[in-house]
């Protein structure tokens, strides 16, 4: 299978029956997207699909050829942080991390389609990820913050 | 309490935010071991079943397969996974492979194989003979006379009595006595991080193991009493915890992997997927409690006695008197009533492991305590603030057991306020809504929780704190962190005793090697403990520098301020002595370097209290309940950081939310969990919380760093009672079994 990741042009050798994020881990060693449920449910394993976000567990890898996939680490450029990600930090949207890759790229996918997203919209969107430790509130103060960020850059 | 703080009451982001953000830290899961094996667990299908035999023969044949361990093939050692000290002996009933197996999802067999697959695919070709026993699946049929006998002692672990006062003659001397029975379920932790250990065995004898922990200190004493290993050979590294919340206390099946790297030599990598997380590890123990209150023609508590039964599972674990003396000690700490009595009885089923988890016994006991005040003050037609106000203990109280100060209760404070924002006088207690359809409720709980161990156990943190060359600082602790903000609340601490900057201080932390011998992060600790080593060991070397900075400034030392990386006095005009220079002033005249270590132990037990306000809308047509606005707020001493204490009450919100509305560890008649997918076993979604507002009252309190203490347990505790109670209000009628699931609810209101 052939595809683009993070820009970048891979070509693996893979068993029909992987997943994506099997492949992103096992293969390519891009652990950011994270097995959380592998049924769907949790959303932690999240990553850009020709720019939308879908859970990597439930993506089989043939269905990846010739796509993009962009995962949390390709988000930043080299250490400058994605306006997102900065906006998880000040907003106080991390607590133990895990949920976090998967909440910045439904982040992503939510403000590249929709810059100017209402708070119901925002929680809306959320609906395919879990977190355990933030009860949502400053991961949706975050995605606010990152709107504003976006708008000034 | 103002005080001119630099470091103490500002919000600084986690540890390792920006690694989280980019995807670059590496859990457990994520690192790689060179040769490494993957392993998997063959688990029982029984609910209790002795094993008669094992054959791994198709197995072992398999291509890929390495080793294959079982309970005829690996030493019968029992242990329990809360050992916390040589010499501490809970309950032994676990090992590592049982020769009984006492629920589905018990360890039988694990298979270490080339990949995952291959693994995966011999667990399935090990034949197992079973010998089915008779299981008890719930409190009441452990308790049955005559049930089946699960434990050797009829299924009671243990049972323990504490009486204060004169509680026969409070109840005789009552107005009115209420008595109702409370069932809250087992319910599962819900860290999103699946369970992941890996294990390596060196040929020089030195064993690693790397793992989510919150008490890796204790899981390398257990490691090395199972495979009799020196102390010095074994270290545990926590590379990251992707939520703790108590599942990461227990030992588990960390063994596991220990024993295939000992029989391979590679190392081998056990991960877990949800099914298993939420099968084979612990849960909350699920509680039947009985709650008798007596009160006064005023409203006023004259007598209460609680019989508390706690369903441990299949192992005792934190169970027995961990759990029950937790329990009676949060009892004490809620009201001024002097005529109180707690029986506690804990009982085995053969139900998945019940033990530590975030609230440890608080959630259960208020469960039936805030139900029944709530019931109360309708009955007697007063509002439930007005009978807490007249029952809650005051910032003088005392522990009515012991007759020991309480610390600095604020409870009261904390209601106070949370009426004000919530505008509780101006809130209806029920409305019926768009033509009966919805049915509007408010209800409201206080609850406590502890800090740390104090009087029962050994409550103490070793670490150490070194000084670089240019004045910034490494400290070392065995403390985790697990997304509660623990270690960057050490680093202000210490920033703040030395006047230098948090960025000024790394941190190693999750790893054995360093700090010293620690409690680990349970009992909420973490703060009131490991905060306290923090702030003793910076005061130390805060010590050393004033001795040396006086030396060299030729000035009395307490003319000294500490600021900006330098020191200054207020005795002579002359330039501050920067770090960098007193360093290197005291390596060249003295050779000394600055390292200080310190062993810090607690000296107090002060409670946590928070005061929780809810409404809710039930619709009487579906039974689904929605949370409109959530107010919350917590007596905690003095904030360090506003944006962790914040995004501790919100997750602790969360939790409670779940545990009084959807989730619930449900078992079959065959004892096999039913709940086994987060598709099952339902967490709230962002779009299904409520606006949540906190607010904190910051009186101080002794014993902690600052007057701080803990959020972390506490923030959970009084959150179900008080949407039960909005639930109840709203309906009309009481609810006495969680979680309130929109099928219960239309039963009752069908009723």
């Amino acid at each position: 299978v052939s595809f683009i990741v993070n820009d970048k042009k891979v070509e693996l050798a893979v068993e029909k029956n992987w997943t994506l994020l099997k492949v992103l881990r096992e293969k390519l060693d891009l652990t950011g997207a994270k097995p959380g449920c592998e049924t769907g449910d949790c959303g932690a394993c999240k990553v850009l699909l020709d720019g939308k976000a879908v859970n990597s567990c439930t993506t089989n890898i043939m269905k990846v050829q010739d796509r993009t996939v962009t995962t949390v680490e390709g988000l930043s450029k080299g250490t400058e942080l994605h306006p997102i990600q900065s906006a998880f930090i000040e907003a106080g949207a991390v607590q133990c991390g895990y949920c976090t890759p998967g909440m910045i790229i439904t982040a992503k996918s939510l403000l590249d389609e929709n810059p100017h997203p209402t708070e119901e919209e925002i929680r809306n969107s959320l609906d395919n990820n879990l977190c355990r430790c933030t009860g949502y509130v400053k991961i949706v103060d975050a995605i606010q913050l990152a709107t504003k960020k976006l708008e000034e850059s | 309490m103002k005080d001119n703080f630099n470091q103490i009451g500002k919000s600084f982001p986690i540890q390792d935010a920006a690694l989280k953000v980019t995807g670059a830290l590496r859990y457990t899961a994520d690192l790689k071991h060179p040769h490494e094996l993957h392993a998997k667990m063959l688990f029982s299908p029984h609910a209790h079943a002795r094993v008669i035999s094992i054959d791994t023969t198709e197995a072992e044949a398999l291509t890929g397969v390495v080793a294959v361990a079982h309970t005829f093939n690996t030493p019968l050692i029992a242990f329990n996974s809360v050992i916390k000290y040589i010499g501490h002996k809970p309950i032994m009933d676990e090992y590592l492979f049982p020769r009984i197996v006492r629920y589905v999802g018990d360890r039988v067999a694990a298979v270490a194989a080339e990949t995952v697959e291959i693994a995966a695919q011999a667990v399935k070709l090990i034949k197992v003979e079973y010998e089915v026993l008779p299981a008890v699946l719930t409190i009441d049929e452990a308790m049955t006379p005559g049930a089946p006998d699960i434990n050797g002692n009829n299924n009671l672990q243990f049972k323990m009595e504490k009486s204060s006062g004169d509680v026969d003659a409070g109840f005789n001397n009552s107005y009115k006595i209420y008595e109702s029975t409370y069932y809250v379920p087992a319910v599962h932790h819900g860290m999103i991080e699946n369970l992941a250990v890996t294990a390596s065995y060196n040929p020089d004898g030195l064993l690693t193991i790397w793992a989510p922990s919150q008490k890796s200190v204790q899981h390398k004493q257990i490691t090395s009493e199972l495979f009799n290993i020196p102390m010095n050979n074994i270290r545990v590294i926590t590379p990251a915890v992707g939520g703790g919340f108590g599942n990461r206390s227990d030992y588990s099946n960390r063994g596991i992997p220990v024993l295939l790297a000992m029989k391979t030599g590679r190392p081998v990598t056990l991960r877990y997927n949800r099914r298993e997380n939420i099968v084979g590890t612990n849960t909350r123990q699920g509680a039947k409690a009985t709650l008798k209150t007596g009160v006064n023609k005023d409203g006023i508590i004259v007598a209460q006695y609680m019989d508390m039964i706690t369903n441990s599972g299949s192992y005792a674990t934190t169970g027995g008197p961990m759990i029950l003396g937790a329990m009676s000690s949060k009892f004490y700490k809620m009201i001024k009533c002097p005529n109180m009595k707690f029986k506690g009885s804990s009982v085995n089923t053969n139900n998945p492991i019940g033990s530590a988890m975030r609230g440890y016994g608080s959630p259960q006991v208020f469960a039936a305590i805030c139900g029944q005040y709530n019931e109360i003050a309708k009955d007697l037609n007063i509002d439930i603030t007005e009978f807490y106000e007249k029952n809650l203990v005051d910032p003088d109280g005392i522990e009515q057991l012991s007759k020991k100060s309480l610390g600095n209760p604020r409870p009261k404070d904390a209601m106070h306020k949370g009426m004000e924002m919530f505008e509780w006088d101006k809130k209806p207690i029920r409305e019926v809504r768009e033509n009966g359809r919805y049915l509007y409720g408010k209800g409201m709980s206080v609850a406590c929780h502890g800090n740390g161990v104090f009087g029962i156990d050994r409550d103490m943190t070793a670490t150490t704190l070194r000084l670089n060359e240019d004045g910034t600082a490494l400290l070392s602790v065995c403390s985790h962190e697990m997304g509660n903000g623990c270690i960057i609340s050490l680093k202000q601490i210490v920033a703040e005793v030395l006047g230098l900057e948090v960025s000024d201080i790394r941190s190693i932390h999750g790893n054995t090697d360093v700090g010293g011998w620690s409690n680990g992060e349970s009992a909420s600790r973490g703060l009131f403990v490991e905060g306290g080593a923090a702030y003793k060991v910076a005061l130390q070397m805060k010590e050393r520098l004033t001795k040396y900075a006086a030396e060299y400034l030729r000035v009395k030392e307490d003319t000294l301020v500490f600021g900006n990386k330098e020191i200054s006095t207020t005795q002579l005009k002359c330039d501050p002595i920067k770090f960098i220079d007193l360093v290197s002033y005291v390596h060249e005249k003295h050779q000394e370097d600055f390292i200080e270590a310190c062993t810090y132990a607690s000296v107090a037990l002060p409670g946590s209290y928070g005061a929780h306000f809810a409404d809710v809308l039930v619709d009487t047509e579906t039974g689904k309940v929605k949370v409109l606005d959530y107010v919350a707020i917590h007596d905690v001493g003095r904030v360090i950081n506003p944006m962790i204490i914040e995004g501790q009450l919100h997750g602790g919100i969360h939790m409670g939310l779940g545990y009084a509305l959807s989730e619930e560890i449900t078992i079959d008649k065959n004892g096999k969990v039913t709940s086994d997918s987060f598709k099952k076993y339902h967490m709230l979604h962002a779009n299904e919380m409520p606006n949540i507002k906190t607010a904190f009252i910051e009186e101080g309190d002794f014993g902690g760093p600052y007057g701080a203490k803990s959020i972390g347990e506490s923030s959970t505790v009084p959150v179900a009672s008080t949407v039960i109670n909005a639930i109840s209000n709203a309906i009309g009628k009481n609810i006495y079994q969680y979680p309130a699931k929109p099928e219960k609810i239309l039963a009752i209101l069908k009723e």
